[in-house]
């Protein structure tokens, strides 16, 4: 799912001073009526959303928060996310407990703290280790080409049949319900786009003309494929990576959500579902961890949005 | 025609990839079926040799798929009845979701959509911007809770949970079309946005036609067929994101069951509502790729070329 508004460099010059009038440069709008020139004037053209430095920032902050959080937890809360405790259960937000407590008694904000690190895990690990596999059939078979190519984008075909969630309950159902499987069935849900989208650019570096001019020059296939097919793959891989991370943090966060995730690990996922049947009083166990992952994603996608213009600035 | 060849060997591939990677992996349903009660190892050769999972992997696959070319899909691990029937009293309601989900995605992304376009870089165009980004980024676990907590609780508008009548399916669309709909008001949005600079569009308005003439019956129709596209693809977030919202909204349908039948390890449920899906998903963007041709004319004379 992409995030840019591809209309942003447009905006972008009337930003810059150029042409408020757009009305002029587009032939579409010589005949305006006379409302949709009101909200035309040039005092309403104002950018109100584009990933601008200010939100760029927020994004950065925020992830590195929650790598921290991920990293050190003990450094941001002195509780433990597992001490149950039944005097303390469902108590509103207040000193003791920032964000109020579960049924269980234990702090949500300790909690949430905690299941940092499960979400961003899933997120960075399968993002790696799918994203990783995908780009390594993608690029091969789109630079190997022929026989082995149609095969395998076959079954790359077959696997895109199945919507990644649901090719990720697959492996969750037959494995048992750990951490590294949970991460093995979101990281196989990520390889077929990737090999997709990799297969597509190493196809379109293959038939550059500079390929051919190495292979007349005696480069072997193999150098080709290391010093130079890879490496032109590398950005929009990178930028697809910088997505996917969003979209497994998503998954992961459903598949704990529904309960099939590991057990005994603290996820935000199981805390909404946890917190569910209290949605009319104590709506703080369900509320805070959907808006945490929802941040989380939002400003891993801001970023990724930045990561595009700033890798592949020809998308723009 | 080229375009439904395609498509059935890639459901005949799903099927075999749901299937071996429940048989081959690790875990065995005989140990969750039995857990708890003690049994002796002749009972549970009576269990697997009552699944057909002592045969080998090969055979398993061959019965497998001509019982379901027989619309047999097998008996549930868990309740030994037909899974089909289980599955076919629970899909009704699914669609009935996924529908809703689709119509809305589509309003949404239409109106707001052209909305956005129209005013494009005023404040209409950024809110609508904003909100759908906004969306796209909020799983539905995060909007549905958010949803049931302002509308059922605290406005009282709609009821929070439970299938059946038309107000129980109001949440839970509007919580999966949130999702979709960021994605195709972009699309409908920037692709208007080209459409209107076309020259066509100069002749209409030299033409004399009216502005809003100009937009709806001409810019709109020629912006809506990239779109249609999208919506196939859209439709398999759509139906992964059901099985969430419909554990939120406590409805029912085929996400309860498929979970439960991945808890127990029921293969025969699992492969069905799996293969199910996947069907469906590429039965869809198989019509979506034959209505394209109808739609825009290029396409269909380059067809029967």
């Amino acid at each position: 799912m992409t995030l840019t508004a591809p209309n942003a460099d447009k905006v972008e010059q009337d930003q810059a001073g150029n042409a408020f009038q757009s009305a002029e440069r587009s032939p579409g709008l010589l005949r305006e009526s006379s409302w949709a020139r009101w909200v035309r004037r040039p005092g309403l053209r104002r950018r109100w959303f584009r990933p601008n430095r200010l939100v760029l920032g927020l994004a950065f902050v925020f992830l590195l928060l929650m790598v921290a959080w991920a990293l050190f937890p003990s450094l941001f809360t002195s509780g433990s996310p597992s001490a149950t405790d039944p005097l303390t259960t469902l108590r509103a937000p207040s000193g003791t407990f920032p964000l109020g407590s579960d049924q269980y008694g234990r702090s949500v904000y300790t909690e949430l703290v905690y299941g940092a690190r499960t979400a961003l895990e899933i997120g960075f690990l399968c993002t790696l280790l799918g994203g990783g596999v995908g780009s390594a059939i993608g690029v091969l078979s789109g630079y190997i080409g022929g026989a082995i190519d149609m095969v395998v984008m076959r079954c790359v075909d077959v696997l895109m049949a199945l919507p990644p969630l649901f090719l990720a309950l697959v492996f969750i159902a037959a494995l048992a319900p750990t951490v590294t499987n949970e991460i093995i069935a979101v990281s196989v849900a990520t390889i077929p786009l990737f090999a997709r989208v990799l297969r597509g650019r190493a196809l379109e570096v293959r038939s550059r003309v500079f390929v051919d001019a190495l292979t007349v020059v005696g480069v072997r296939k193999r150098r080709i494929l290391w010093r130079h097919v890879i490496p032109n793959c590398a950005a929009p891989g990178m930028v697809l990576g910088s997505i996917t991370i969003g979209t497994a943090i998503v998954t992961g966060a459903s598949l704990n959500y529904l309960g099939l995730g590991p057990t005994g690990v603290t996820s935000w996922g199981t805390l909404i579902s946890n917190g569910q049947g209290y949605i009319n009083k104590e709506w703080w166990i369900a509320i805070f961890p959907g808006v945490l992952i929802t941040l989380l994603v939002l400003s891993v996608n801001v970023i990724a949005d930045w990561l595009r213009d700033v890798m592949e600035p020809s998308s723009r | 025609m080229k375009r439904i060849a395609i498509g059935i060997p890639v459901v005949i591939g799903v099927s075999a990839v749901i299937f071996f990677v429940l048989r081959v992996l690790p875990g065995n349903p005989v140990d969750v079926i039995t857990q708890g009660a003690p049994t002796t190892p002749g009972e549970r050769h009576n269990l697997m040799v009552e699944f057909g999972l002592n045969k080998s992997l090969g055979d398993q696959f061959v019965l497998y798929v001509w019982h379901a070319l027989h619309g047999n899909f097998g008996a549930s691990f868990q309740t030994r009845q037909p899974v089909m029937s289980a599955i076919g009293q629970q899909t009704v309601a699914t669609v009935e979701l996924a529908l809703a989900a689709m119509v809305l995605t589509v309003v949404f992304g239409v109106v707001f959509g052209m909305l956005s376009a129209l005013f494009e870089n005023t404040w209409v165009d950024s809110t609508i911007r904003v909100v759908s980004l906004l969306g796209t980024s909020m799983p539905t676990i995060c909007t549905g809770p958010i949803l049931i907590l302002l509308f059922s609780f605290t406005f009282h508008w709609f009821p929070a949970t439970g299938s059946g009548s038309l107000a129980e399916l109001v949440l839970p669309s509007v919580a999966l079309a949130m999702v979709t709909s960021g994605f195709v008001i972009q699309l409908v949005r920037n692709s208007l946005l080209e459409v209107i600079e076309l020259e066509f569009v100069t002749a209409l308005y030299a033409k004399g036609l009216r502005e809003r003439r100009v937009w709806i019956a001409h810019a709109l129709r020629n912006a809506l067929l990239p779109t249609v596209t999208v919506l196939g693809v859209q439709l398999g977030v759509l139906l992964s994101s059901a099985v969430i919202a419909e554990q939120i909204f406590g409805r029912q349908g085929l996400g309860s069951l498929l979970v439960n039948g991945i808890n127990n390890k029921d293969y025969p449920m699992v492969q069905a509502i799996v293969l199910l899906v996947a069907t469906a998903y590429v039965v869809i963007n198989v019509l979506v790729d034959i209505s394209y041709a109808y739609l825009d004319p290029r396409v269909r004379t380059a067809m029967t070329r």
